[in-house]
């Protein structure tokens, strides 16, 4: 751990170098790239006073193709709210690769993650200008304005932490003015449900998709003042080797919002240059020693199909990481510091995964039955006990929304070890109903909501919310609000006989999501066959077993399946004083007898069709016996020499017309064909 | 709704539960003795483990760990008067008991499913020739173990040979420790400085942590070595075992339970789990022939009672 601290501190110390570097350099830009920002502005940022006036009238540049509402009334300052619409391709990979639920396992059931998303991986000493030239400034292309803006509302500046440069004071006082909030929330409820659907769809959801979506904004903005992104820099020793992205990505409560429906993969246009995997989720662990009375915090990495079971992060140096199961890795003990919770966190690995945890203001704790400690959620769920974390000054705040919601009066964690300055932590968090509306958009995920709880019963449960194909779960949902519409992976589902609810392809293997909007939403996912994929592969499962040279020490037993090292098959047959295994027509094998029982084994490649078992030179001292399987496989003219061997062994036993024993008449045909070939190998040799 | 899926539930209790546990175990794959659904046990959990691993479908690379043996058909011993048959073995899930269902229509073999209670079902196919259960298997895309039980009992090391650790007899202060008496055949309490002064003897010995098996071969020579196999070699030369030859019936004293790999060999002569007859406190396996006894007897070095 003292190690571990002193790199935080030497991480610390170049951090600053590099921000007051930036600073200067930003000094002499400045009149030039405030132009550039009111084009380019990150999504969650305010807008500034001293944009253009065409900026009210709605003047929006839909960056990204396709899926624009063109019809709703777009200004300058929602152009830039939403991050993630910029990139609705990339949402649609995203969202095909399953991230849906994965970051908040087993505590999240809402199933808006958010978390994961696409990151621009920055090598450790290039400035943040440097890393971030890329494509055309990405505007916005959603459609709701109303909804971005208030989304807009929990980001920076919201953090608590400070703003130096006075014009950025300037734009948050802007950003902030209540009046502008509440009529974003006015025009959100009226707006048309298309326009909403629109908006709240290309603002994507939980899903990776939104990640995607902000990395490719951050990928194609220019650079930002670098004093912008103290509010939103993460931890000194996650910051120093990962992205510092033009518009780091922030949790958006989107319960209850119409998800978009995953597009095809053809049409993603979003790999990151790195790899085409998108970033997996990184979520929190918050260990509470109540003897020592100390609070300590841990990175969990997720662990989704196609990442390694080892990795190296790059964390001011290399740390290896294993995986902990096939879900998530070990935990990353990490100092908690006073910025590390208070923008996102991005980490790289070696060999190109990526996590990320977007910013947000208040962190959710709960307890995971398959976990231990309590591990971070996107949201609250009625009943349940959850801790928060989240500044000080917000502390009112956050009591105020637990009183709301019925939830008991909280417990702070003041004076205990480990908690940075400015932060405070707080337990006891069990709402016992809605809060009802919240006007601070980033206090929304302290809402439980309505009380719709989607439940799966029933089917056989693999892992958590992971269910063996052929038995998906019955899905229910209680109570489920009046007009209120259901979907299964984007399909309207309805509810059967049972009133069950099913839709299209719901049991289909692969990731589904069940939406309830407005409601929660849950996914969950059905795991194929493995009998009609890849199967069961054979292994040596007692490998304690004495080895040696003899055959029968030389078998691997995995079940009631016995194989050679290469393959071969184990053949054994009690003793006679001499045995050859032989094939229908190729190979022949002696089979080597135990010492120290009545047996003999052989491993054959070939399958063996016949034994001949001799204890003397007499034709009633011997005897072929038929094993019953007959290859179909032809002798080519190539196994001939080879074939030697055998031709011999049958032309003798032929010749002393030993009984063929335990044939059928196909065991008999066969034989008569090996004899026939035999002789015909045989004549050839000489 | 919620007599729905008390339905659906109840859809699968149709099924046996021992049968979903397998199906479950085929899914993960892998795992530890802890994260075995409990809803699917039917019985101990250690319990159901050791009879899934003696019925070829798991294996268990530790004492608490288990992992899923790939599929196979595993050819049943033929005698004279039987056909020929095989039983699946390993990993089953509705796909692969489909394809050998339908392999089985395509060959005309028979395909016959029979509940076990709290066990995972047998599912026997039976064919005119052997050259037949081959071609199910491979239409089925699985392996074919010919007389599987035979062939895993000759791959396996005599008692004399079971794998052992070479150490040394434990020193210092023990809470317990005992012999086993091969006459006897049960434990009887000993000493330490009776161990030490013995040239041969099996003790389990109770440090202060755990318990230890310790095999004494000679006076200089001791190892650790797995309690079932050490019992046997105790008892080796006994003339302990009996054979029904009409029956097929290998039976042996509970007390001289054998080996997993040794058990699991004379289970798979029909597939079934050993009989317990609990006046006489004896195990039988069913469907021992000839070949399969002399072969049981040289393996575990007991005689014919």
């Amino acid at each position: 751990m003292r190690w571990l601290g002193s790199l935080l501190i030497f991480a610390s110390a170049v951090a600053l170098a590099a921000l007051a570097g930036l600073r200067a350099r930003r000094a002499q830009r400045a009149p030039v790239r405030r132009q550039k920002e009111t084009e380019t502005r990150p999504s969650d940022w305010p807008a500034s006073p001293h944009e253009d006036a065409s900026a009210e009238s709605g003047k929006g540049e839909p960056q990204n193709t396709a899926q624009e509402a063109p019809s709703v009334p777009q200004n300058r300052r929602t152009d830039t709210v939403e991050v993630s619409p910029a990139a609705p391709n990339a949402a649609s990979s995203t969202a095909n690769k399953g991230f849906t639920a994965e970051p908040e396992r087993g505590a999240d059931d809402q199933g808006n993650a958010g978390n994961a998303t696409t990151e621009l991986d920055i090598p450790a000493d290039a400035e943040p200008s440097d890393a971030l030239q890329t494509a055309p400034p990405a505007s916005a292309e959603t459609g709701n304005p109303i909804a971005d803006d208030a989304f807009g509302d929990a980001t920076e500046g919201e953090c608590g932490t400070a703003k130096t440069d006075p014009q950025l004071a300037l734009l948050e006082a802007s950003a902030r003015d209540p009046q502008q909030t509440g009529e974003a929330d006015a025009q959100m409820d009226a707006a048309p449900a298309d326009q909403q659907a629109d908006a709240t769809e290309r603002a994507a959801d939980g899903n990776a998709d939104s990640s995607a979506a902000e990395e490719r904004e951050a990928e194609r903005g220019e650079v930002e003042p670098a004093d912008t992104y103290e509010a939103m820099t993460v931890g000194p020793a996650l910051a120093h080797n990962n992205a510092r992205s033009r518009r780091p990505t922030t949790y958006r409560d989107r319960r209850g919002m119409r998800r978009t429906p995953p597009r095809p993969a053809a049409s993603v246009q979003n790999t990151s240059p790195l790899t085409d995997i998108p970033p997996a989720a990184a979520s929190l662990r918050l260990a509470l020693h109540a003897i020592r009375r100390t609070v300590s915090l841990s990175l969990v990495l997720s662990r989704p199909e196609g990442f390694p079971e080892q990795i190296t992060l790059l964390l001011d140096g290399r740390a290896d990481v294993g995986a902990y199961d096939e879900s998530r890795y070990d935990d990353i003990d990490v100092a908690w510091t006073s910025n590390l919770l208070v923008g996102e966190l991005r980490l790289n690995s070696a060999d190109g995964f990526r996590w990320i945890r977007s910013a947000r203001r208040v962190h959710i704790f709960t307890a995971d039955p398959s976990e231990p400690g309590l591990v971070s959620v996107s949201a609250v769920h009625a009943g349940a006990d959850h801790t928060l974390i989240c500044r000080v000054e917000d502390v009112a705040a956050v009591r105020a929304i637990a009183q709301q919601g019925g939830s008991p009066e909280l417990v702070p964690y003041d004076h205990w070890q480990g908690i940075p300055e400015g932060w405070s932590v707080l337990s006891g968090y069990k709402p016992a109903q809605a809060t009802g509306p919240i006007a601070d958009a980033s206090f929304r995920p302290l809402d439980p909501g309505a009380d719709t709880d989607i439940m799966l019963g029933g089917g056989l449960a693999i892992r958590p919310r992971i269910f063996a194909e052929g038995h998906p779960p019955c899905i229910e949902i209680r109570p489920l609000p009046e007009n209120a519409t259901v979907t299964i992976g984007g399909q309207p589902a309805l509810q059967n006989a049972g009133g069950a609810w099913e839709a299209p392809g719901w049991d289909a293997p692969g990731q589904h999501t069940v939406d309830v909007v407005p409601g929660p939403s849950l996914s969950y996912e059905i795991a194929a066959d493995p009998g009609n994929g890849e199967g069961w592969p054979f292994w040596n499962a007692h490998e304690e077993l004495p080895g040696g040279r003899s055959s029968w020490s030389r078998a691997g037993i995995c079940g009631a399946m016995l194989q050679g090292a290469a393959g071969e098959i184990v053949l054994a047959c009690e003793a006679q004083s001499t045995m050859i295994a032989l094939g229908a027509s190729r190979g022949a094998v002696p089979l080597e007898r135990r010492s120290d029982a009545n047996v003999s084994v052989a491993l054959v490649v070939e399958p063996p069709a016949f034994v001949v078992a001799t204890s003397g030179p007499r034709r009633r001292q011997g005897r072929v016996i038929w094993l019953g399987e007959a290859s179909d496989q032809a002798a080519s003219a190539a196994d001939d020499h080879s074939d030697l061997a055998w031709a011999d062994a049958v032309y003798r036993a032929a010749v002393r017309r030993l009984p063929l024993v335990g044939a059928d008449r196909a065991g008999e045909a066969a034989w008569r064909r090996a004899v026939l070939r035999a002789r015909k190998l045989r004549r050839r040799c000489r | 709704m919620a007599q729905s899926c008390a339905q659906g539930a109840q859809a699968q209790t149709a099924v046996p539960m021992s049968d979903l546990l397998l199906e479950w175990m085929s899914f993960r794959c892998k795992g530890r003795l802890n994260e075995l659904s409990a809803e699917l046990m039917a019985g101990p959990p250690r319990r159901m483990l050791d009879d899934l691993s003696m019925l070829g479908h798991i294996e268990m690379p530790s004492a608490s760990s288990w992992q899923i043996a790939a599929p196979v058909l595993a050819g049943l011993p033929r005698d004279e008067s039987q056909v020929d048959a095989a039983i699946l073995c390993g990993a089953r899930t509705p796909a692969l008991t489909g394809r050998v269902a339908s392999a089985c229509g395509t060959v005309g073999a028979q395909l016959n499913i029979t509940p076990v209670p709290n066990r995972p079902s047998r599912i026997c196919i039976t064919a005119p020739s052997l050259s037949l259960l081959a071609d199910v298997a491979q239409f089925a895309c699985i392996p074919f173990q010919r007389n599987a039980a035979y062939t895993l009992l000759a791959c396996l090391p005599g008692i004399r040979n079971w794998p052992r650790q070479p150490c040394t007899m434990v020193g210092g202060r023990v809470e317990t420790v005992r012999r086993f008496s091969a006459s006897k055949r049960q434990w009887i309490e000993s000493s330490l400085g009776e161990a030490n002064a013995a040239s041969r003897g099996f003790f389990r010995i109770k440090r202060d942590y755990d318990w230890v098996s310790i095999l004494k071969s000679s006076l200089s020579d001791c190892a650790y070595i797995e309690d079932r196999a050490g019992r046997l070699y105790m008892a080796s030369k006994l003339r302990l075992a009996s054979w029904d030859g009409a029956a097929g019936s290998f039976s042996l004293p509970i007390e001289l339970y054998p080996p997993m790999l040794i058990a699991r060999a004379l289970a798979l002569c029909t597939g079934l789990l050993p009989q317990f007859d609990r006046p006489a406190r004896r195990i039988s396996f069913r469907g021992v022939g000839g070949s399969m006894q002399r072969l049981a007897l040289a393996i575990t070095g007991l005689r014919l009672a």
